[in-house]
């Protein structure tokens, strides 16, 4: 991109301001502070990249000497000069880009331009001020740093920090040498601490074994203890014993005694003999008293059925009896219901012959009851009677629309009138309006385009020849200043120094004045000639000649001869589209307005007869849609009045079949066929009447003819009317009477068997009784009740004695456990009970203290056994070592996981540091050289470490040093030098945007600016600088280094070529 | 001569805990502990149940020289339940439970035979007063055991004319996997004195020869991962003074499973997470009446490796496992998922270019080909943590396969790390 030249309508001091003819190589700008420098690189900027953001703090060089905020830049372009213009607006300004011969663009042509260079890397990277260069800053945002450091390494480099960041981070998370929080190194203080718990648990063993021994001689203890506990409870046991046999030996002597004193012939008889005796005498006793009352009440029972009255004759009528008390209710009920249907009856009678009256004549009551079809006829009735209602609706209503059909029609014809007449008061149609109302074209959309197109052609040829002439004027004057240049002044001065010198000569060489004053005469005229001459016009040979050899010359002269073959071509064009619209050229504006008004007239005239025309057409057709319509109508009509007529005649026919008068409207043959069935109704109910009446006279008549048997049976007369009831009542109380007296006299007289029986009973028992009395007296051996007694006491005592020897016996063998009683008192008898007292106390106290030792062991080897038992199933020991291998497997795992990441860590460095001495990126590279040149060698090279987005710098002697160990200016030289490396090594891949730098020498002592002035026209020379100064000293630098070089003056608001 | 049948089993480590394996519910805790316990007692019953003769116990009874309280009650007790049927125990001791261990001394009941570590020692066994078999063993006297047991029974005099079985813990042609001790040879092995050699030490079972009979039935239960599938005992019936059958039997009360699982195939991790369950419940099917502890090997090549580089993916593929078989009755463990699956794009499409990564690779495969060179490399850069004693002891000595293990997981973390674009 070569910028030719700028348009600067409003930007900060700068107004309608312009400049052309800059290089394509060096342009200087020289000029005092606040002369517009930075603003010129900030207008550049805002030209190709937008107007900056209106934040706080940034100057976005609004016009402070007026005009529109921005201007334009004229590029060198293929075909002719391609102008870029920013104008205010959204998204950093509108943008256009004007082509030659007027083809427009927008911001997609300028981004094209740019070859995908970004606004930050331009503005940091192209175009920087001194400010930029003296900070880093500008070089390490993220996208220009990626740019300048790392863009030829690959898509690995540009994680190599991820990847380091997430190594360190993993790796320190797992673990550290002397860290505590690390994972790993919590695992191995968790894993210390179990071990340390095992070593402890370890020792239950020592436990276990001592409390195993501990259980060993407790056992033994145990057994003296228990076989002490033994003895003392056996002497316990005897003493005790015999303390207990004393009483019961005592209490054996003393009845023994007894019963040596009692007879010794006494009978021994058993203990209930005396009881059993006086137990017979009782009973006896008692049984002879219920034999006397038992008697007394039979006789009684007799008396009592003997003056019971009964009626035998009653019994066999009693069913007829009491079946005649149950109908008696039902007759009486019967005779009333007979009266009731009766009276009914004959209300029924009578509403038939009055219903037969209103039928009219013929209508008796076997024809009423002999009419059939009732239903249907009823059914045939409603439809005909919705036949007759049907047919008069349709008929009705195919006239009214009839009617309304006529009506619509008549409306459409005055519709029709009325359009026609504003047809014809448009006027008459434009040749082929017809035709382009059919096909929906516009009839003059052609000659509108053809106006536009002369228009647009009369525009660009006025252009076109505007810029001839412009071009035609730059030829002239870059013509003229050759001729100049070769033809004139120059010449002239090689000719008044010779004739200086031939003067000068003469004064010298007098002797040749002659010849050296006539040679410096001519030498003069001939200077005269040429200044003469370089005031007259180049030749055309000259200007040809020119065209053939300068470049730039040649281009401006191949650009006018395009020119004006564009111009010629616009011409004809123009000739060619006035003919067609009748237009003489050239065309003037007045014409053109014309020509626009007469189209737009002639537009809206079709626009309106458009309208109307199509509405005709319209209401035309819907004028025959509604005759055709009123004509259906017409016909529909005429088919209901036919069906009407047909429906009246059915109806007259069906009144007839039905004996009705044919005039009957639907509704009175409605209430005479309802008439009929009501009267057929009473019928079915005066029947039904008949039957019930003969029902209960049947019922009546039976009943009546069973009381006549019943009277007859009886011998009694038929009761009158009223005294059937009481007739009846009375029989039915004297049958229960009877039947009542019979069942007491039955009861009676099974009571009478049963006394009898008893009275038998009783007797045979006193008689046992009497036995059983004798058999006790014998056995006593005693004649009667007294001396029984008597010998029945002496049994007695003779018992109890024995009883209580044997009892003291039993106790005492019981007591002892010894059998032999002979022994056990012969023992008894030769021991002190108070001895045996003392004796078992002092057993008592030693078993006592022989307990309490064994129950101490006893405790002491269950809580040894507890204790065993619970390191039998105490899985302490087990879960500490689970845990230990665990936590070994936990560290395992960790440390191959840390182990992981740190072989990942210690490979990629091995890669970084070969890659880095390997692979450097292009850019560095190319700034290293020019950096090593610059500075003469001493910063060997520059050096970007791998992924860091950083540099450094190798000095000669390999001195690594960092940017921020420069000097200010080294620096400076140093990010100018990234710059450069960077642009030079982007144009080699097609990018090649102007650069442009705002006072970046000022901080470089003489030397480094030399250096660096000569680095910038190295720079210069393949691409297009402007560089803005306002030191004169290096406007001077950059003269002998660059070819080719322009300088201007900046001057408020100024640039005027120097 | 007798017909009758015996037990053959071996390394019952009593109390041994499980070896690399990690549970965070307690229920699988104490069932981790109890195991080896459990196992014990379904040995006892197969005894009972197979009405054997006797049982040998080839060692490694127990699993530490100090021998728990609890574990020695345990083998007490199982003896005592033995005696109560008749069934003699003959028992050598091996490197885990040598003799000279210090450890409370429990009175083991009559029907015990526990060979000394001396010299080979011989006794007869009885079936209802019958003489049937000889039997003679010898145990360790110290767990670190030189000598060649084996060896030792070509000089003892085993007693004629019975079925003669030599029981001894002994490393048979220095198995790898196992520590090197009481090495012997099949020839060692080669004696017309002995027709069934009963040892113990190698934990998978094996019958090494027939003619005659050398056989490891390998431990009765196993402890880790590296001792999955079925463990237990070998049921031999002699009949007329040869071995007519072996039967094996499966004893143990928990189970280990390794599951192989290719992600190649899923282009995503609920896609990955249905097969691995499917490959769990197969595994389930398999094995419906014990509990498992499994442990997923992710591998092959696929677009799900980025994602399960990082432990969250396979955390979250963890967890949703578990929740899975959560209330599996007996429960089913998922205790790790192990990754070593590996990019789509081949190792070698990596290193084609001349990039970081393909540097970094390239530097790693060098390596790799050169053992000796990756081992001291991995020592050197790996010293700050594996230099340390108590690592070294709880994990043992950095071995080769440990830095060959690591640079597989470092040279996909670098892969993960510098070429997730070009993945």
């Amino acid at each position: 991109m070569i910028i030719r030249g700028f348009k600067i309508n409003g930007f900060g001091v700068f107004h309608q301001t312009e400049a052309q003819g800059f290089a394509s190589g060096l342009n200087i700008f020289l000029g005092e502070n606040e002369a517009g420098k930075s603003t010129l690189l900030a207008f550049i900027r805002a030209v190709l990249f937008g107007f900056p953001a209106n934040r706080g703090g940034i100057n976005t060089y609004p016009p402070l000497n007026g005009g529109v905020h921005g201007g334009s830049l004229i590029l060198d372009g293929e075909e002719g000069p391609v102008i870029i213009t920013r104008s205010p607006g959204s998204y950093g300004g509108n943008v256009s880009v004007s082509y030659p011969g007027g083809a427009k663009g927008g911001r997609d042509d300028l981004l094209h331009m740019l070859g995908g260079t970004t606004a930050a890397l331009y503005n940091n990277v192209y175009a920087f001020s001194l400010s930029e260069l003296e900070t880093l800053q500008s070089l390490t945002s993220e996208e220009v740093a990626s740019a300048l450091y790392g863009a030829s390494l690959g898509a690995g480099v540009q994680s190599l920090s991820n990847a380091r960041k997430k190594i360190a981070q993993k790796t320190g998370e797992l673990f550290k040498p002397s860290g505590k929080k690390p994972l790993i190194n919590q695992t191995i203080t968790e894993f210390k601490e179990n071990a340390a718990l095992v070593g402890r648990a370890a020792k239950d063993a020592d436990v276990y074994q001592a409390s195993v021994e501990e259980i060993n001689g407790l056992e033994e203890a145990m057994k003296s203890s228990k076989a002490a506990v033994k003895k003392f409870r056996e002497d316990i046991l005897y003493f005790e014993k015999i303390i207990n046999l004393w009483d019961h030996w005592i209490a054996h002597s003393q009845a023994k005694a007894s019963l040596d004193g009692l007879p010794q012939d006494a009978i021994l008889l058993p203990e209930d003999s005396r009881s059993g005796l006086e137990s017979v005498l009782e009973k006896m006793e008692e049984t002879g008293r219920e034999i006397v009352v038992l008697k007394e009440e039979a006789a009684a029972e007799k008396i009592k059925a003997a003056s019971l009255p009964v009626e035998p004759g009653l019994l066999d009528l009693g069913g007829v009896i009491t079946s005649l008390n149950g109908e008696y209710a039902r007759f009486r009920e019967n005779q009333e219901t007979l009266q009731r249907l009766s009276n009914q009856l004959d209300q029924k009678n009578l509403e038939v012959e009055a219903l037969c009256k209103s039928l009219g004549e013929g209508w008796t009551r076997e024809r009423l009851a002999n009419r059939q079809g009732a239903l249907f006829s009823k059914q045939d009735l409603e439809a005909n009677d919705l036949a007759l209602s049907s047919a008069a609706e349709a008929a009705e209503r195919a006239k009214g629309r009839k009617s309304m059909r006529r009506e619509a029609l008549e409306e459409l014809r005055a519709e029709e009138g009325r359009r026609r007449e504003s047809l014809e008061k448009v006027g008459v149609p434009g040749p082929g309006w017809e035709s382009a109302l059919q096909s929906g074209r516009d009839p003059l959309a052609k000659a509108k385009a053809q106006a536009r197109e002369l228009s647009d052609l009369t525009a660009r040829e006025q252009r076109l020849a505007q810029e001839q002439t412009h071009l035609d004027q730059r030829m002239a004057d870059a013509a003229a200043l050759a001729w100049k240049r070769k033809r004139g002044a120059a010449p002239a001065l090689v000719f008044i120094v010779l004739s200086i010198g031939c003067l000068a000569l003469s004064l010298v060489k007098p002797e040749l004045h002659f010849l050296l004053y006539s040679g410096g005469a001519a030498f003069i005229i001939a200077c005269l000639i040429l200044i003469i001459n370089a005031k007259t016009n180049a030749s055309a040979a000259f200007v040809d000649n020119m065209a053939r050899k300068d470049p730039e010359f040649g281009r401006m002269s191949q650009a006018a001869e395009a020119l004006a073959r564009n111009l010629e071509a616009t011409k004809d064009k123009i000739e060619s589209l006035a003919a067609s619209l009748d237009l003489q050229t050239p065309v003037s504006p007045q014409a053109f307005s014309e020509v626009f008004a007469n189209l737009d007239n002639e537009s809206e005239r079709y626009r309106v007869w458009s309208g109307l025309y199509q509405g005709l057409m319209e209401t035309g057709q819907k004028c025959e849609a509604a005759a055709s319509r009123l004509q259906e109508a017409d016909k529909l009509y005429k088919e209901a009045e036919e069906k009407q007529t047909k429906a009246n005649a059915a109806w007259r026919a069906w009144l007839e079949e039905q004996g009705l008068p044919n005039s009957l409207p639907p509704r009175s043959a409605r209430e005479a066929l309802e008439s009929m069935e009501k009267g057929a109704g009473i019928l079915r109910q005066a029947l039904s009447l008949e039957r019930d009446i003969a029902q209960c006279s049947r019922t009546i008549q039976e009943f009546e003819d069973k009381l006549h048997r019943l009277t007859e049976s009886l011998g009694a007369p038929y009761p009158q009317p009223g005294m059937i009831q009481a007739m009846l009542q009375d029989l039915s109380g004297r049958l229960e009477k009877t039947r009542r007296n019979l069942a007491v006299k039955e009861e009676i007289s099974s009571g009478l068997e049963g006394l009898e029986r008893k009275i038998l009973e009783k007797n045979l028992a006193l008689e046992q009784l009497a036995k059983k009395r004798k058999g006790f007296l014998a056995q006593a051996r005693a004649e009667n009740e007294e001396e029984f007694l008597e010998k029945f006491r002496i049994s007695g005592e003779r018992r109890n004695l024995l009883a209580k020897l044997k009892t003291a016996a039993a106790a005492m063998g019981n007591i002892s456990g010894e059998k032999d009683l002979s022994r056990l008192l012969s023992l008894l008898e030769a021991l002190d009970r108070d001895a045996c007292r003392i004796k078992l106390q002092e057993a008592q106290e030693a078993l006592a203290l022989a307990e309490e030792d064994f129950e101490s062991q006893t405790k002491r080897l269950a809580e040894l056994n507890a204790g065993l038992k619970n390191m039998a199933s105490d899985q302490k020991i087990s879960r500490l070592r689970a845990k230990e291998e665990e936590l070994a497997e936990k560290m395992r795992s960790q440390a191959l996981q840390w182990g992981a990441y740190t072989l990942a860590g210690a490979f990629l460095e091995r890669a970084v540091a070969v890659l880095e001495q390997e692979q450097q990126p292009e850019v560095i590279t190319r700034a290293g050289a020019i950096f090593r040149e610059i500075t003469n060698g001493r910063y060997e090279r520059i050096y970007a470490p791998l992924g860091e987005g950083g540099i450094e710098l190798i000095m000669r002697d390999g001195v690594r040093k960092s940017p921020a160990q420069l000097s200010r200016g080294t620096a400076e030289l140093l990010y100018l030098c990234l710059r450069m490396g960077y642009i030079e090594s982007r144009s080699v891949q097609g990018a090649n945007l102007p650069v442009v730098m705002d006072d970046v020498l000022v901080n470089f002592d003489a030397q480094r600016a030399s250096q660096a002035a000569k680095a910038i026209s190295s720079l210069a020379r393949g691409r297009q600088v402007f560089l803005f100064t306002c030191h004169k000293r290096f406007v001077e630098l950059f003269k002998g280094g660059a070819s080719d070089l322009q300088s201007f003056t900046l001057n408020c608001g100024n640039i005027i070529p120097a | 001569m007798a017909t009758f049948s015996f037990v053959h089993a071996a390394d019952i480590h009593l109390d041994s805990p499980f070896a690399g394996v990690a549970a965070s519910a307690p229920h699988i805790r104490d069932a981790m502990i109890q195991a080896s316990f459990d196992a014990w007692r379904n040995l006892v019953d197969f005894c009972i149940e197979e009405q054997a003769a006797f049982l040998l116990l080839a060692g490694d009874v127990f699993d530490w020289e100090d021998r728990s309280i609890r574990a020695q009650l345990a083998f007490r007790d199982g003896c005592m339940r033995l005696a109560g049927h008749g069934i003699g125990v003959y028992a050598v001791h091996g490197n885990h439970d040598p003799l000279q261990g210090r450890y409370a001394a429990i009175e083991l009941p009559a029907n015990v035979k526990i060979f000394g570590s001396v010299r080979v020692e011989s006794c007869i066994a009885e079936l209802q007063g019958a003489p049937i078999a000889a039997i003679s063993g010898i145990s360790y006297q110290a767990k670190e055991e030189k000598r060649n047991l084996a060896r030792m029974f070509a000089s003892h005099a085993i007693p004629e004319g019975l079925f003669s079985i030599g029981l001894v813990h002994a490393n048979l042609g220095s198995s790898t996997g196992h520590a090197p001790y009481a090495p012997c040879s099949m020839k060692d092995l080669s004696l017309d004195s002995v027709d069934y050699w009963a040892l113990g030490h190698v934990h998978q079972k094996r019958i090494a020869g027939e003619e005659p009979y050398i056989v490891y039935p390998g431990n009765i239960q196993g402890r880790s991962f590296t001792e999955q599938g079925e463990r237990g005992a070998y049921l031999v019936r002699v009949r007329g003074g040869a071995v007519a059958s072996l039967d094996f039997r499966p004893l143990d009360a928990v189970r280990f499973l390794a599951i192989n699982a290719s992600i190649t195939a899923h282009r995503t991790l609920d896609s990955l997470l249905q097969d691995m369950i499917d490959a769990l419940y197969q595994a389930t099917e398999d094995n419906p009446t014990l509990p498992l502890i499994c442990r997923f090997i992710l591998s092959g090549r696929g677009v799900l490796f980025h994602e399960l580089i990082g432990p969250e993916a396979v955390e979250q593929l963890l967890e949703n496992m578990r929740e899975t078989f959560l209330d599996r009755d007996p429960f089913v463990w998922v205790e790790k998922i192990r990754c070593q699956c590996q990019p789509e794009k081949e190792l070698s499409e990596f290193m084609g270019s001349d990039d970081l990564l393909a540097r970094v690779l390239k530097d790693m495969a060098d390596m790799e080909s050169s053992p000796e060179d990756l081992l001291e490399f991995g020592r050197k850069s790996l010293k700050p943590l594996f230099g340390r004693r108590l690592v070294s002891g709880a994990m043992g000595k950095l071995s080769e396969s440990d830095v060959l293990e690591m640079l597989a997981e470092a040279r996909n973390l670098c892969i993960d790390l510098l070429g997730k674009e070009d993945a």
